[in-house]
Formats: C-alpha cells, structure tokens, sequence
C-alpha cells in the first residue's frame, strides 16, 4: 500500500505549488506587459520620428528659401552708386550682411572674381557653381569641398544687368553656415539622445558635426551598411538618392538605433533624426526591469510568508499534537490509576462487604455472589462435587438475653470458631444473625460425612458441656438441581431436623 | 522598415557586444604596437627618414590650427593686394589660410581687406601690370607669387623704389638682391625637387630613364626643383633624364606631355613632376598607357593623393599651404605697419614640405578632404 507523504511534505509541497504559481503569472504577466510597452514604444518612436523628420525638413527648406529671397531683396535694393568702387561695392555687402543676417554674401563678374565684404578673389577654381552652366538653371544650392576637409555651403542665384568696374556681374551667392542649421534642428543634441543631421545624397555629411555614433567625415550610408541586410541597406540607399524619407530600425556598436530620413525639396540633402532606442525602449526596458523586480520581491516575499505561514503551522502542528499526546498520556496514566485506585477502593469494599465484620467470616454478600457463579456454572451444565452444609446457633437468645449482647457475640464467633475448626478447608458465611452455610468442595467434600459427624459430635459434647451448640444440616447438590438453593433448602431442612434433636438432647432451643 | 526583431536578447547582445568592443580594443592595441614597430621611413621636409606613424605623417605636413601671434597691429584697417602665378587650386588653399588669418583678426578688432588675384594663364606680363595697377591703388601693402623672376623682380624694386611696401609669397621669391621687403612660402624648392628624385632613383634602384614635367618656365619654384631633380639624377651613372617639359600648370598639357614621353620612350621608367598639376596629368596618362612607370611629384591635388593612395604615383612633396596664407596675412600686416624683418617676422619665412608616400595618402585624403578611409 502506498504510504502517504507526511503533514509537512503536504504543506511544503503546496506552499511550494503556490509560489510557482503566482511567479509564473506574474513573470508571464511582466513580460506580456514590457512587450506592450516596447511596442507602443516603437510606435511613438516612429510618430514621432516622422514628425521631427518632416517639421525639420521644413525648416531647412523654409531657411533655405528665407536665404534666396534675401538674396532678391539684396539685389533689389542695390544702387548705382554701391557699384562705383571696390570700396563701396564693400560697404554694400557689409550693409546687406548686417540688414539681412546673411553669413557672407558675395557678388561676382563675369571673370569670376568672387566680391565679398573683406575679399576679393578668383571663384573659378573654388566653386563648382561658377562653371557648367549650373546658375542658368535658376538658383543653386551647391557644397565646396575646401582644403582641409571643410564645406561650404553655398546658395547662388544668377544677376543680369549690374556691372561693376567695367565687367558684367555674373551671379551672387551665401554661404550658408550649415553647423547653425544642424544646430538649430536639434532640440537635445547636448544631451546626446536625439540627433539631427544634413546629409547628400551618396551618404556623405553635409555638416562637419558628428551625427551620433557616426563621426562627422564618415559616410552614413557606409557606416549603416555593415548594421543592414542587402536589401535594407539597398533600399535605403535608394531613397536617399531618389530623395525618398522613411524610417529604419539597426544596431550600431551594438546600441539599437531608430533613424528616420527626409529628403529636402530643392536639394539633394537628406535630413536626418537618430534616436538611440535605449532613450526610450531602455526606459521601457528600465520600468520592465523594475517590475521584473518587484515582481520577484514580491514572489520572494510571498514565497517567504508562505514558507513562514506553512512552517508555523507545521510547528504549532507539531507542538499541539505532542501536547495532545502528553495529556492524553497523562490521561492514560491518571486514568490507570484511578481504575487502580478504584480497583483497589472495589477490593477493599468488596473485602469489607465480603467479610462479616463480627465474625470474620465470608459474608452474606459473599456467599450470594458465590451462589450465582455457581448458578451459573450448573446452567452452562458442568458437574460439580458441592455440598452445602447449614449451620444455625442454638440458645442465641437466650444467651443474648440473660448474658447480653456482647456474650452473644462472643457466642457467635465461638460457634463460627468451631465450624471452621471442622470445615478448615472450606469457606464459612455468616449468612443470617445466627446462622452460617458452608461450601463443602475437593477433599472435604469427599470427607463430607465424616466432617458433619466430627461437627455434631463435637456440639453434642458441647451440649453435655454447655458451650456452644450448633444444629447443621447437610446436602449435595443433585444433578437435576438447577440452582444452589435447592440444595441449600434441603440442607436447612436436614438443619431443622438436627436441630430438633438437639433440643431432645438438652440443648438450649430459641425460644 | 519598423517592427523588426524584438529585442529580447538584448542583454546578451549587450554582453557579447562587451566582448567583442574588448577583443577590438585588444586586437587595435596589437595593431598600433605592430605598426609603430614597423612603420615605413617619412622624410621630413630635410628628407630624413622618421619613425612616425602615417596620421602623424598627415597631420603634420599641413598646420591647420593657426593663431595669430600676440602682434599688436598699428591700425585697425588694412587693404592688401595679394597676385599669384595662375587660379588654382593650390593658391585656393593659401586662399583659406589667409581668410583664417582675417577672421582672427576681425575677433581682435583688426579689419583686413585684400584682393588676391591671378591670371587664368601664367603670365609675368599680366603679373607686372597687375602690380604697377596695384601700386596705384589705396593699399598698405602689396605682396606677389613671383611668374617669373627675372621679369618680377624689376617691378618690385620699382615699386618698392616708388615707395610701397612690397613682399613675396607662396611659392615662388623673387631673385636674389630684390628688395622685396619678406618673403613667406617655400625657401626649400631645390631641396624639394632633389629630394623628390632621390626618392624616385632609389625606387628605380638608381638606374633607368626619367622625364621632367615642369610648371611654368621662369617660375622660380619650379624651376629651382627642376635644377634640383636634374642634379639629383645627374649624379647616378646609370640614371638618364631623357625628356624636359612645361605644362604650364595645366592638367590636360601634363597629360599631352606624358603621353608624348611614354609613346616616344618606351623603356621610360620614371617621370618626375615639379608642380601640383605635373603628377595628375602624367598618372591620367601612365593609367590609361597600362605602363608601370614611377611617378613622384609636388603637392596635395585630390586626384594626385588618390593616385598615391592607389600606388600609381609612388610619392608627393607637400607644402603646407594653408600656414603660408596664414603666416602672409600676419606679415603683411607688420609690413603695412612699417616694421622691418628681424624680431617680428622673418625676411623669409621657411614654410615646411613634406614627402609622403602610400601608407600617408588616405589620411591626407581624409584629413584633407575628408575621404573616407
């Protein structure tokens, strides 16, 4: 039979099945939620990336195009007399950079010399714009590439019908303090978690700012490539080229990086926002984090109760079941002994109920519980060698009368005295006032004739003497008797007749 | 392109990233120890080999962190007028050094206004009669790259006679006993040359036929190299210069040249270029000739140094252009103010020349113009 895990297994092993539990469900339930959250978080992310992206790319354009038309209005307003002499055309341009904020406005001739507020100088090697038929096409947005790896940003617009010193003047441009821009579109760009860059077509940076993990000389679509799959990598090459905008998610130097990119009209630039998406997928991850341990505080804490609960239980179990134990030992024990003491108390009542307090002899009460067990033992039909003999003091009165009671007594115990002496191995009751029954059993039984006549000749030489006398009656117990008493009647009877005799002989009769 | 892969085993990521930023870090450590323990032999501008790393190389043949000395200026305007031998890209960079310089200046509080101009062709007629128009005009001081110094150095003692202050520039000084008041720009051209050809015969194991591609006749930079690449070669038995020519700082005529060398010597086995314009025309044409013919040349043209970093041109002698625009600007200033060489500025500024070879091209490239690497 299969044996039964203990008390305390049972607790253990169910503190043990709710802590599992309840760290499952709240694990599956941390988890589902930090998975929530990392969605909802990308979501945002591209919201709002898409949003920077677009406002931004408006405001390049919106500041390019505020550049063209200060341009115009500069041309606009230029007079005669600001053409007269290099140093007037100066004061113009100085007068134009201070009206309209322009970084460096410049004019140049036909030869393309370049006229700026300090310098004067040959353009043609130096800006691409100048050649190639770039400025018939309208306005320019061009990049220089100068010595030392710096850019310049220029925006040059075509001028017909000025001339100064004698030349036709060709065009006028700005150059466009690119930094400042990328400056300007960058909201927290000190704080290093979302960043803004300018950047060509190929890839290569128009600024010469660093755009996040990318340093400033590197190209991003370059250093995007080894991060991308072909085909990402493919198709965001092909809208930075085409002037396409949408977003992409990678690991750079093994940080999650969320870049979105939108051309601006007019250029070939393509505006850029990065966001490292440990801003904010590591806050999520940060809140995850902490529910995972709270969480686990929290299992680790319920576990401990439990475990605690379960344990006191299990040791106030424990303490009860042994103090149960000991008092019912106790009980036990207490409970022994009072049957002892009750025995013994039975006994002694028994001893005193037993025994005639007068004479010594077996009682009244012993002889009626003697003749049920015999009773009893003729209903189960058992033989048995019995035979009762029944004694009855002769002259009691008398004596009781003329001597007192306490002679009577005396009498009594002498006349109990002498039927032991006859029946000593037999028990003697005191069975009324003045009479005694034996029962006759083993030896005396088998001497049971002779007995009666020792006793009779004793009382009848007692009579002679005038001492005690005793009438006695004797009788078997008959197979067909059904009880003692039979038998006991019989003797009486047989006692009467002696009795009888008795008084013939000279013994002292009742009355 | 959003919902990629979740980032569920970014913890890992981060710890294998750990890992391998480490390992990089280790692997670039063994690298740089393996490198400065083997680094190719630079020549410096006294063409002495030294055990530098390429970066350093680069960055120390171009100075672009410049300011201006602690020079009190005497006014706070001044107009120069600045001429050079031809419009190009070489004097753009001495362009930017100068503009530098007069953007510190502004900060200071010091105005500077200048010209600075040049034919389209090299030409010391075009140069003289800019310089007589310049004495004319309303300038404190009037500095020239010497076209030629035999034609030049008349006008400027004339115009110094005449009471302006005159100095040289770039590359080019006038001839000895001008009394051209400084000059700032290479004083090292023979030395160039000879050492670009050192470099050359050595490379050739100092045997083989050479051609000379020169800038512009008379123009004392170039020349002076060109004397110092004849006299180098001259000096090896087995080395012979078996052409001589001027592309008068035209890329296109360098490359006509060159043909013209490779079609007419086909043993040829080195071409020494002595301009900036020399080295991209005759590689164009050594390319497209399928030849292998060693180039060495002058200067830091984009195309030249891609040539170098491509092992087609075998080394360049750059001249620190943007320290002699800067450092022209600054003197000029002290010449306008009347002061004389001594204490304040040199009488000839020795601007440096750097000798760079394969491993330096990419980072003159990046440094430069910011190619990548």
């Amino acid at each position: 039979m299969r044996r039964m895990p203990s008390f305390s297994t049972q607790v253990i092993i169910g503190a043990l099945l709710v802590i599992a539990i309840v760290g499952t469900t709240t694990i599956w339930l941390t988890s589902g939620a930090r998975s929530a959250a990392n969605d909802a978080a990308n979501k945002v992310t591209e919201f709002y990336l898409k949003e920077f992206a677009g406002r931004r790319s408006q405001m390049v354009s919106a500041a390019i195009d505020e550049e063209f038309d200060r341009m115009h209005r500069a041309l606009q307003i230029v007079e005669p007399r600001d053409l007269t002499s290099q140093e007037a055309l100066r004061n113009f341009l100085a007068k134009v950079e201070t009206a309209y904020g322009t970084s460096k406005f410049a004019i140049v001739d036909e030869d393309d010399v370049v006229y700026t507020r300090y310098t004067t100088y040959s353009g043609r090697s130096r800006y691409d714009f100048l050649s190639g038929g770039m400025l018939q096409r309208g306005e320019v947005v061009s990049t220089t590439e100068l010595y030392g790896a710096n850019k310049q940003v220029c925006l040059a617009i075509p001028v017909s019908g000025l001339s100064f010193m004698g030349k036709n003047l060709k065009a006028c441009f700005v150059q466009v303090d690119i930094e400042s821009i990328v400056y300007g579109l960058a909201l927290d760009s000190d704080q290093n978690t979302t960043f803004f860059g300018l950047y060509y077509g190929n890839g290569e940076n128009l600024s010469e700012l660093d755009f996040g993990p990318f340093a400033a000389d590197e190209n991003l679509l370059e250093a995007m490539r080894g991060s991308l799959d072909s085909s990402a990598w493919e198709a965001l090459c092909k809208d930075f080229y085409d002037g396409g905008q949408g977003g992409i998610e990678f690991s750079y130097n093994g940080v999650r990086q969320t870049l979105y990119y939108s051309s601006i009209p007019d250029t070939n630039w393509v505006l850029t926002v990065l966001v490292a998406d440990d801003l904010i997928q590591g806050q999520v991850r940060s809140i995850g984090d902490e529910m995972i341990v709270r969480s686990a505080i929290q299992i680790l804490v319920t576990a401990a109760a439990l475990l605690l609960y379960f344990g006191a239980i299990i040791v106030r179990t424990r303490k009860t079941s042994a103090a149960m134990l000991a008092v019912e030992r106790q009980n036990t024990k207490n409970a022994g002994e009072r049957a002892q003491k009750s025995e013994r108390e039975l006994g002694e009542v028994k001893q005193i109920a037993y025994k005639d307090a007068l004479t010594g002899a077996k009682s009244k009460y012993a002889y009626t519980e003697e003749e049920a067990v015999i009773d009893e033992a003729i209903v189960r039909g058992g033989t048995l060698n019995l035979a009762v003999v029944v004694c009855d003091v002769n002259g009691l009165k008398y004596v009781n009368d003329t001597r007192g009671h306490a002679e009577g007594d005396e009498y009594i115990r002498a006349a109990y005295k002498l039927i032991c002496e006859v029946y000593a191995n037999s028990p003697v009751f005191r069975v009324g006032g003045d009479e005694f029954a034996v029962l006759v059993r083993d030896d005396d039984f088998e001497h049971r004739e002779e007995l009666l006549d020792n006793l009779n000749q004793r009382v009848e030489k007692n009579v002679e003497l005038g001492e005690v006398v005793v009438a006695a009656g004797m009788s078997e117990l008959e197979p067909e008797d059904k009880q003692l008493y039979v038998a006991f009647h019989r003797a009486d009877q047989r006692m009467y007749s002696r009795k009888a005799k008795l008084k013939e002989m000279g013994a002292q009769a009742r009355d | 392109m959003y919902g990629g892969e979740k980032d569920k085993n970014m913890l890992r990521g981060d710890v294998v990233a750990r890992v391998l930023v480490a390992l990089a870090v280790v692997v670039a450590l063994l690298a740089v120890i393996q490198r400065n323990g083997v680094s190719p032999a630079v020549a410096g501008t006294e063409g002495t080999p030294q055990d530098t790393s390429a970066k350093q190389t680069a960055s120390s043949a171009v100075d672009l962190e410049h300011e201006i000395d602690d020079y009190t200026p005497k006014k706070n305007h001044y107009n120069f007028y600045l001429t050079y031998k031809i419009v190009h890209p070489w004097w753009d960079a001495v362009a930017l050094g100068m503009e530098d310089a007069q953007r510190q200046y502004l900060e200071k509080g010091v105005t500077i206004t200048y010209e600075y101009l040049a034919p389209e062709e090299p030409s010391a007629e075009d140069q003289k009669q800019r310089l007589l128009q310049a004495a004319k005009g309303p300038y404190d001081a009037i500095g020239v790259d010497v076209a030629d110094e035999a034609a030049i150095t008349p006008v400027i003692d004339e115009l110094v006679d005449g009471g302006e202050r005159v100095m040289t520039f770039s590359s080019s000084d006038a001839a000895k006993g001008c009394k051209r008041i400084a000059y700032v720009g290479n004083t090292h051209n023979y030395e160039d040359g000879a050492l670009i050809a050192e470099a050359l015969c050595k490379k050739l194991g100092y045997k083989g036929k050479v051609a000379i591609l020169v800038g512009t006749e008379g123009a004392p930079c170039h020349e002076d190299r060109a004397r110092g690449v004849q006299d180098t070669i001259a000096k090896y038995e087995n080395m012979e210069v078996v052409d001589v020519a001027y592309d008068h700082d035209s890329v296109n005529r360098a490359r006509e040249l060159t043909d013209g060398f490779l079609s007419k010597h086909k043993d040829l086995a080195g071409i020494v270029c002595c301009n900036m314009s020399n080295p991209v025309g005759a590689a164009h044409a050594v390319v497209s000739a399928h030849r292998k013919v060693a180039i060495v040349g002058m200067d830091h043209d984009r195309e030249a140094l891609r040539y170098l970093r491509d092992g087609v041109i075998y080394c360049l002698g750059v001249q620190d252009c943007y320290s002699i625009g800067f450092d022209t600007i600054q003197t000029a200033v002290k010449i306008a103010d009347g002061e004389k060489p001594g204490k304040l500025y040199p009488e000839a500024a020795d601007e440096k020349t750097t000798i760079v070879y394969q491993d330096d091209a990419s980072d003159m490239l990046g440094m430069l113009y910011g190619e990548l690497r």
